[in-house]
């Protein structure tokens, strides 16, 4: 299997407080590579490194080697937020517009994401829509340019767990087209749920590496071990 | 790094005028009544410290001067060469020179009053009346706007009809029209406070819809919720809760509106609607520049235009200094 | 009116203004009794009400038409005489604890605000042992809240409502906000409470796992209406509603299906 993305020893050097990394993973193509970690791990920093797109303020330094195996414009992301990501002062229909594709692909993707777009609702705002509408119409908006890489962060931490497994399952669809994905998550089960294979991240390091079911059956590293029994569990009796 | 430089700037050109125009009869040079006919617009006179024989003298010194006429009848000042005035010790002021010498650093107006002890003394007037009218109308504009915010209904609804009349009302009509309405034979110190009185009612409208504004979204913030769960009373809630996070705007509010207070005292003295002489203020100092022609040869009249202008860029350079300081948890920020 | 109950609700409507002059009603027409000493999960998805239901039983805001009652007594009149009777009875837990914590108090003045009538010496007490049982450090005392994590935060929040010591308590998705592993905590924290909690209490939730842990009835609530209310086995198991069954098979399988 062809590898996509490289990362090599990555560090993110602050002045001033916490330094992330070193960090080495790869993403091969037709996998879903799940980041697990809580807030402040340095989950989305990553996101951004990988996409070229971090803002090196205050002194801010990227060493390492991220050796990107397809061209930028194959990488796609959604983010966490779908409400904030449209800007609120145009309608959807002219913001799909502005990736400057062709309308039938624009409608397939549509299509692949189960939203029903009539010509109405192009011209809505994005106000006038759901979470999970907004968030499927992000996701056919990232896929509408035949990306190889996914890249999700945290896709459904601001959607209902109804939208929530509805989101899962166009993931799941979009593994199937042979897409890869990195799916970046505070949330175990997901991950697990949707990647082949998984890092954990905590504070700012890479703690341990693997395939879900190794990771599930026998974690090496405490911070695996709390997060797992941390994921809240059906309680019966 | 640039902004603290120039709020140390700003701090310290207040401060230095505020102290002066405190200690104003032991700093300025001369009596701000003296008149002097003989130098009447006189320019500001140059320190020297080589003679004209190009010799070199440790104290400064300045030459006396003599007035004479051009043809066009404009008055000219030569300087008399014979006799150098050293600089020294004035009677009162830490500024003199010596006999027959006078030292203008200001120059004069047309009647030979020193222009900058004038301006000392007219900074009492006119920080005072910015000073006051900016608390005065904070201070109102922040009591209706708290009251409308906290109530709302009808109370809301009546308070705010009238502080958008007073917006909506062209400032300087209102000035003239609050002015004319009021006789126009009163001693200085009744004008003084009448002048208090019109700039805050003009300008305490926009603090109160702020100030509303603020109370309504703070009123539905969880932590005030809280506290009515905790079975706290509405004052309580108001004064602990609410309140205390409008007074970092309050602060910045007060320091950028000060300006306009200063603006509005020169506007009506200018007019000769404000503070009359022989009380002197910063806009009745600026009566002189009315005059073309005073301005076209005597640019130095205009010196008290030059402190109004520098007052109000250190006053808003420190409003920003005190908004860019405001901690980001004290800023009026949902992160929902 | 049975005298076991410690809510009632007949016929609570609560509307807001809306686009158009319409009215938008996030809670409708709901009719409902909460039993004494029964702990309550109010399940569903954001926008169903279930925040606006619990500001109504905490009387935060008055419903728009019918009647709550609490403990047989109107909650008008409980809000109009005895107000702060009842805020000792019932007590909240925010969800986002960033801002349920005035951010210019310190930790020790926002939990002397949970301390009505106790003074000096008794007050000081009170609050170390308040603190030992949310199991927060003594010199935190100090700080302001944006020193602390959101779980210590939380824990404040939960320390201020105890402080009342309430006889039911209202949770509004109390961990919605924080990190998995903090959530554990506090959901920990929340289990060892239970017993102190007489009247019970109403853990407002759209995660079905959160709410088995503490729960025993399920309360399920979509677009301001009751869809579903059952014992937690009969919710899980054999839920009626197509909407309840929907949304206990919507969350990921937990322990996972390789």
């Amino acid at each position: 299997m062809n590898t996509l993305i490289d990362v090599k020893d990555l560090v993110l050097d602050y002045p001033k407080g916490p330094r992330f990394g070193p960090m080495s993973f790869s993403i091969a193509e037709k996998e879903a590579f799940g980041l697990v970690g809580e807030s402040g791990a340095g989950k989305s920093t990553v996101a951004l490194a990988l996409m070229n797109v971090l803002k090196f303020k205050g002194g801010r330094k990227l060493k390492g080697k991220i050796e990107r195996h397809c061209s930028a414009k194959e990488i796609a992301y959604v983010p966490q937020d779908p409400a904030a990501a449209l800007d609120p002062l145009f309608t959807v229909g002219s913001q799909i517009r502005e990736l400057g594709c062709s309308e039938v692909a624009i409608l397939e993707a549509l299509e692949k994401v189960k939203l029903p777009l009539t010509g109405m609702s192009l011209k809505s705002y994005p106000h006038e829509l759901s979470g999970g509408m907004l968030q499927r119409l992000l996701i056919a908006m990232a896929l509408v340019r035949r990306p190889k890489l996914l890249i999700a962060d945290e896709p459904t931490s601001s959607l209902d767990v109804i939208h929530q497994a509805e989101i899962m399952k166009l993931f799941h669809a979009v593994r199937a087209e042979g897409i890869s994905v990195l799916f970046i998550t505070h949330h175990l089960p997901l991950a697990m749920d949707l990647c082949s294979r998984m890092a954990v991240l905590y504070e700012g390091k890479i703690v341990e590496t693997g395939i879900p079911r190794e990771i599930y059956e026998a974690p090496r590293h405490e911070f695996t071990r709390r997060l797992l029994e941390a994921v809240p569990v059906l309680e019966v009796a | 790094m640039k902004r603290g430089f120039l709020f140390g700037v700003a701090i310290l050109f207040l401060g230095g005028l505020t102290l002066a125009t405190a200690f104003a009869d032991r700093v300025a040079p001369y009596d701000p009544n003296l008149e002097n006919r003989a130098q009447a617009l006189h320019p500001p006179t140059p320190l020297h410290f080589w003679d004209e024989k190009g010799e070199f003298h440790k104290r400064p010194f300045v030459y006396a001067t003599q007035m004479g006429y051009e043809a066009n009848m404009l008055r000219t000042y030569s300087q008399v060469l014979k006799k150098k005035c050293f600089l020294r010790r004035g009677r009162h002021a830490p500024l003199g020179v010596q006999a027959p010498g006078k030292l203008y650093i200001l120059g004069t107006d047309s009647r030979g009053r020193d222009i900058f002890s004038r301006i000392l003394y007219g900074a009492r007037t006119s920080l005072s009346i910015g000073i006051l009218g900016a608390f005065v109308s904070v201070a109102f504009g922040f009591l209706v706007g708290a009251l409308a915010g906290y109530f709302g209904g009808w109370i809301d609804h009546l308070l705010m009809r009238v502080a958008e009349f007073f917006i909506m009302m062209p400032a300087l009509y209102l000035l003239l029209a609050l002015r004319g309405a009021l006789p126009p034979t009163l001693d200085s110190f009744q004008v003084y406070l009448l002048i208090v009185l019109i700039l805050s009612a003009i300008g305490w409208g926009g603090v109160a819809r702020v100030i509303r504004g603020m109370v309504l979204s703070l009123r539905e913030r969880d932590f005030v919720l809280a506290a009515r769960v905790l079975g706290r009373r509405t004052p309580e809630i108001l004064f602990r809760h609410i309140l205390p996070h409008t007074y970092g705007y309050l602060a910045v509010i007060v320091s950028i509106s000060i300006p306009g207070y200063i603006f509005g005292e020169s506007f009506l003295s200018v007019l000769g609607l404000g503070i009359q002489e022989p009380a002197i203020s910063w806009g009745n100092l600026l009566t002189e520049s009315l005059s073309y022609s005073v301005v076209r040869f005597h640019p130095w009249v205009l010196f008290p235009g030059l402190f109004i202008f520098l007052t109000a860029f250190c006053l808003n350079i420190i409003g920003d200094a005190l908004k860019a300081s405001q901690s980001p948890e004290d800023k009026l920020k949902e992160n929902v | 009116m049975s005298s076991d109950s410690v809510f009632q609700l007949k016929q609570v409507f609560k509307a807001y203004p809306s686009k158009g002059g319409k009215k938008f009603h996030a809670v409708d027409g709901v009719d409902l009794e909460l039993k004494w000493g029964v702990a309550y999960a109010l399940v569903g998805e954001s926008g169903s009400g279930k925040t606006t239901f619990g500001r109504l039983l905490s009387g935060m805001i008055p419903p728009t038409e019918g009647e709550i009652f609490f403990e047989g007594k109107k909650m008008r009149d409980w809000m109009r005489r005895d107000r702060r009777k009842f805020c000792k009875k019932v007590q909240v837990i925010f969800q986002n604890p960033y801002l349920s914590l005035d951010p210019k108090w310190n930790i020790r003045e926002i939990l002397e605000e949970g301390t009505l009538g106790a003074w000096g010496r008794g007050r000081k007490r009170k609050i170390e042992v308040i603190l030992e049982r949310v199991c927060l450090p003594k010199d935190c005392l100090p700080k302001k809240p944006h020193a602390l994590s959101g779980g210590e935060r939380q824990r404040v929040a939960i320390a201020r409502a105890l402080l009342m010591e309430p006889e039911f308590l209202i949770l509004d998705e109390p961990t919605s906000q924080l990190d998995v592993s903090t959530q554990a905590d506090i959901m920990n924290l929340l289990r060892d409470l239970r017993p102190t909690l007489t009247g019970g209490l109403l853990f407002i939730t759209h995660d079905i796992a959160l709410a088995s842990q503490l729960a025993e009835v399920f309360i399920v609530m979509r677009h301001g209406k009751i869809v579903e209310k059952g014992l937690k086995k009969e919710i899980l198991f054999s839920a009626q509603a197509p909407y309840t069954q929907q949304l206990v098979s919507a969350s990921p399988a937990w322990p996972p299906v390789f």
